[in-house]
């Protein structure tokens, strides 16, 4: 299996839409961003991102119900699929590999 | 709740897709009155705006269903377009060199016209100014006081005398400059929006003896400093001087201006000269500029229709006497036709014949293009087949053609943006113009090369758009189908159109030329070669020193006659009042009333004029200056009207009044001793008047001399000015000159429409060759064919040639008569004038025969000797 490769913002989506299961969608997960990555994201591009790990099949999505909060417009949920969970967890492990290299280098900082 | 404005609710509706739009506007919504919370509103329209154009970038409304090919389509009409350009090289550049030179034309033409009609726009309630004039643009003194002062309608009046020329003014003793004064009202600056750099707009002429300087006089008299505060002296023609505090000092005044004036000096200064009272009283006499604003709800025809009741009131209660009012904006180019005015004119015919030649080029130059596109139609019909079949729909091609033939226009527009910037410095020399004034105003500019450009490719592409994109593709990919072989009706048209165009130029073009040499060499009646006139500025100084300049002047070698006088040809007569014996009325000076040529001592020899009967104006004979000389007209006239006693007309007298101080009074009764020949007392264009000449001591002196001799006499009479004691700064004209000064503009536009024919025609030519050369590529096949069985090279040149021809002679018999129409129209300016002969129109005719055989003769020859072999070796 070629595996697509996953950007870092594509990452912090997917681990904010993971971990806010089962109220995830577009709006807050940009307030998420913004709230603990301190990152400034317009909501097109959010946009841009989820569609993209939907088009990869890391996400799925489905309109929620109708609520009056935003003049009954529906709400499009994404949760998290298994082969996203799999993607993530494949970029930790990569990563922890490297880290642990970074580790084991004996540096001799001033 | 805040909400985001509708429009750019509409725009997200309207660009995003709908089954993703409910998602992203609740999204957006969601965001939107967050932000409207914390940063306010108009924060969160700009931030809704910017991502709905973000959203609308990526899921453009219809991309999920079928990709939109537009953009590569394009790309594949700029290659093919371009492919095109290259591969018809010479369609090419007959369309470019057409359009180039055609939009130059237009271009030079409305960078003119932007400078005519821009004049006196700047006036603040210029929209509500009106001048008041009737034969002058100048008013008696009483008109405009009356006006404000009795009609709720004037909201403000304001009175100018522009006559205050040549006047010596110093600030210093040593250094006096000869400069042009104007006096104004005090509520001069507040009247028009010349706007002042120092000084108060409402006060600086309130006091009578101040002067108001622009800019450039300022720096000229005091250096780099400021005036203000400052005296300035000012001598008048006697010699008085009078001093002037400068209070103010105002912008130079722009060439757009009709009144153009360095120094500005109360009204009050004439008002107030005991010597002027009688002509500020005096009504039927006209010296003053005049403008009144209105209320803006006013009638201005109705305030000019009161002028009747305040002559009957003031003046005369049987009389009536009519006057315009100008608005302030038209002066410039609508008032040209008065006898007299101080303000600079333009000439509305000649700023609306030039619209229509820029629009006839334009026409021509598009025609070309027409043509030539359609001609070449079935050269493109195969791949016109072809896309359609491959799915092309109607409007795409129509689209393909559309950006063709956009790409050519723009190319022509190109060059002819590079020939204008080319030709600009020429046409500035030659026509004593400055276009670049134009470029003051550059939005106008844009604005109209947008304009003419979206005309001009819409004109050329739409026609042959419509037909390339009708074709039928089973009709153009059946092979051996030339439906289109000859030429259609409607190319038929255009050509018969564009040539008649050319045909209506080239025979106004020969009438024209004809009429301008009539005019220069018309016999003026008197004699005008090397006579020279020096205004002396004040007759009566000039009277106190007559015997000395006069015996000084004929010592001088090479003088053969030493004048005095006040009119010289080319001036405007008086008009005045006349009781001729036999006659018992005065005549209304207004209309069609008798006009006064005055001159003095031995004017009439140095002119040269003939005697029909009687004597001339005799120095010698003091009792002389009680006498007239009529001129033929005027003699017809008195016979006419005063009966048939006036054959005789030695003898008789006439009355002469005019109402200088007041009113009517009787001024001189003397005797006719001559009449003279009819001569152009002023310019050609306007007919000769019945005359009274008036012996009558003037500030000019003539002086006729020898040829060889006129620069010797001018540095004698320069050498000499002071020591005579004339008032004003040396000054000379020759007569010439004069007369060529009024024909000099008449002529520099006549020799421009000339050029713009001549390039009108030129373009057509052009047109013409590339269809001829069209057609006969067309033929070419038919002409082998034709060879081989034995047709001779002159049979075919004629069946080739014959086929323009019969359009050309179709071209001729409409633009026949609509010349002669238009030309005889243009002759009506003319008092005299050259006849429409039979000779002009076949001439003309003649000549766009010509033009047209050897434009396609090259052509056509070149088929018509062709070995038919080669056109025949390939099928």
């Amino acid at each position: 299996m070629i595996r697509e490769n996953i950007g870092e913002l594509e990452e912090l989506v997917m681990l904010i839409a993971g971990a806010l299961h089962p109220e995830a969608y577009a709006v807050v997960i940009r307030k998420e961003l913004l709230d603990k990555m301190n990152r400034k994201v317009v909501l097109s591009s959010v946009h841009t991102v989820l569609n993209r790990l939907e088009s990869k099949g890391y996400l799925i999505s489905e309109f929620g119900e109708a609520t009056p909060e935003r003049g009954g417009k529906r709400k499009r949920y994404f949760t998290i699929t298994q082969s996203g969970l799999a993607a993530l967890k494949e970029v930790r492990n990569k990563r922890e590999q490297l880290f642990s290299d970074l580790l084991n280098v004996d540096f001799k900082f001033q | 709740m805040p909400q985001p404005p509708f429009w750019i609710r509409k725009l997200l509706h309207s660009l995003v897709s709908e089954e993703l739009l409910e998602e992203i506007s609740g999204d957006l919504d969601e965001v939107y009155s967050e932000i409207a919370a914390t940063k306010g509103t108009s924060r969160a329209n700009v931030y809704y705006f910017f991502e709905v154009l973000r959203f609308s970038k990526m899921y453009r409304k219809g991309r999920h269903y079928q990709s939109s090919n537009t953009l590569s389509m394009f790309q594949n009409y700029l290659k093919v377009a371009f492919r095109n350009i290259l591969k018809s090289r010479l369609n090419t550049i007959i369309n470019v060199t057409g359009l180039g030179v055609g939009l130059a034309c237009v271009l030079i033409i409305f960078l003119y016209l932007s400078i005519e009609t821009g004049y006196d726009k700047f006036h603040e309630n210029g929209k509500n100014i009106y001048r008041l004039q009737h034969i002058y643009g100048f008013i008696n003194a009483q008109a405009g006081p009356i006006y404000e002062r009795e009609y709720s309608e004037v909201v403000a009046s304001m009175r100018i005398n522009p006559w205050t020329r040549n006047r010596r003014i110093s600030v210093k003793d040593d250094q006096v400059f000869t400069e042009d004064i104007l006096m104004a009202e005090s509520n001069f600056f507040e009247f028009f929006s010349f706007p002042l750099v120092s000084g108060d707009v409402s006060k600086c002429l309130s006091e009578k003896y101040s002067v108001v300087l622009s800019e450039s006089m300022n720096n000229k008299l005091f250096g780099g400093g400021s005036g203000v505060g400052q005296i300035l002296k000012m001598e008048d023609l006697n010699g008085e001087i009078t001093s002037l505090n400068v209070t103010g000092i105002f912008k130079d005044i722009p060439y757009y201006s009709h009144l153009q004036f360095e120094i500005v000096v109360p009204f009050q200064l004439v008002e107030d000269n005991p010597r002027m009272a009688g002509l500020m009283k005096s009504w039927p006499n006209d010296w003053v500029g005049t403008y009144v604003q209105l209320d803006q709800k006013a009638d201005p025809e109705q305030v000019e229709a009161y002028y009747e009741e305040i002559w009957r009131k003031y003046v005369d209660p049987g009389d009536t006497v009519l006057i315009d009012f100008m608005p302030l904006e038209d002066l410039y180019l609508e008032s040209s036709h008065l006898n007299n005015d101080y303000a600079s004119h333009g000439n509305s015919e000649q700023v609306s014949t030039f619209m229509a030649i820029a629009l006839i080029i334009l026409l021509i130059a598009s025609i070309n293009f027409i043509n030539l596109a359609t001609a070449r139609a079935n050269k493109r019909s195969k791949e016109v087949g072809l896309r359609k079949t491959l799915g092309a729909h109607k409007k795409q091609l129509i689209s393909q053609f559309l950006t063709e033939s956009v790409l050519v226009t723009l190319i022509g527009f190109l060059v002819a943006g590079a020939l204008v910037a080319l030709v600009i410095p020429w046409v500035n020399t030659f026509a004593e113009v400055n276009l670049y004034r134009s470029f003051a105003n550059p939005q106008q500019i844009i604005i109209a090369v947008i304009l003419i450009f979206l005309f001009t490719a819409l004109f050329t592409s739409i026609y042959p758009a419509l037909v390339l994109s009708s074709f039928k593709p089973i009709d153009s990919l059946k092979s051996g189908s030339h439906k289109q072989a000859g030429m259609g009706t409607f190319r038929k048209v255009l050509v018969v159109g564009q040539f008649a165009t050319s045909v209506v130029l080239i025979v106004s073009s020969l009438i024209i030329y004809d009429q301008m040499r009539f005019v220069k060499e018309k016999n003026l009646g008197f004699d005008v070669d090397n006579v020279l006139s020096f205004d002396f500025g004040s007759s009566d100084k000039l009277k106190k020193k007559w015997p000395v300049i006069k015996s000084q002047l004929e010592e001088t070698p090479g003088v053969q006659v030493v004048a005095n006088t006040r009119h010289v040809p080319g001036d405007n007569a008086y008009y005045w009042s006349y009781k001729f014996e036999g006659n018992n009325d005065l005549d209304n000076p207004y209309g069609d009333g008798w006009r006064g040529f005055y001159i003095g001592e031995r004017m009439i020899e140095a002119l040269d004029l003939e005697l029909v009967m009687g004597r001339s104006f005799d120095p010698a004979k003091p009792m002389d200056s009680a006498t007239f000389i009529l001129n033929e007209s005027g003699w017809k006239r008195a016979i006419e009207e005063y009966g048939d006693s006036w054959e005789d007309p030695i003898g008789k007298t006439i009355e002469y009044y005019t109402a200088s101080s007041g009113d009517w009074a009787l001024v001189k009764r003397g005797t006719v001793i001559g009449i003279v020949k009819d001569f152009h007392h002023h310019s050609l264009q306007m007919s000769i008047d019945p005359i009274v000449i008036h012996n009558i001591d003037g500030t000019g002196i003539v002086v006729k001399v020898t040829e060889q001799d006129t620069n010797k006499l001018l540095r004698f009479v320069e050498d000499k000015w002071s020591a005579w004691g004339a008032p004003v700064a040396f000054n000379h004209e020759y007569l010439r000159d004069r007369f060529n000064d009024h024909y000099k503009s008449e002529d520099r536009f006549n020799t421009f429409v000339l050029v713009f024919c001549m390039l009108a025609i030129a373009i057509a030519c052009l047109g013409l060759y590339g269809l001829s050369l069209f057609s006969t590529q067309q033929r070419v096949k038919e002409i082998g064919i034709r060879k081989v069985l034995g047709a001779s090279v002159p049979s075919l040149l004629k069946m080739l040639s014959l086929d323009f021809l019969k359009l050309v002679g179709l071209a001729i018999v409409i633009a026949v008569p609509v010349s002669i129409y238009f030309v005889s129209g243009w002759l009506e300016n003319f008092a005299y004038r050259v006849d429409i002969s039979i000779w002009h129109v076949f001439l003309g005719a003649f000549l766009a025969v010509i033009v047209a055989q050897f434009t396609i003769s090259y052509n056509t020859l070149k088929a018509a000797i062709a070995n038919p072999t080669k056109s025949l070796r390939t099928e």
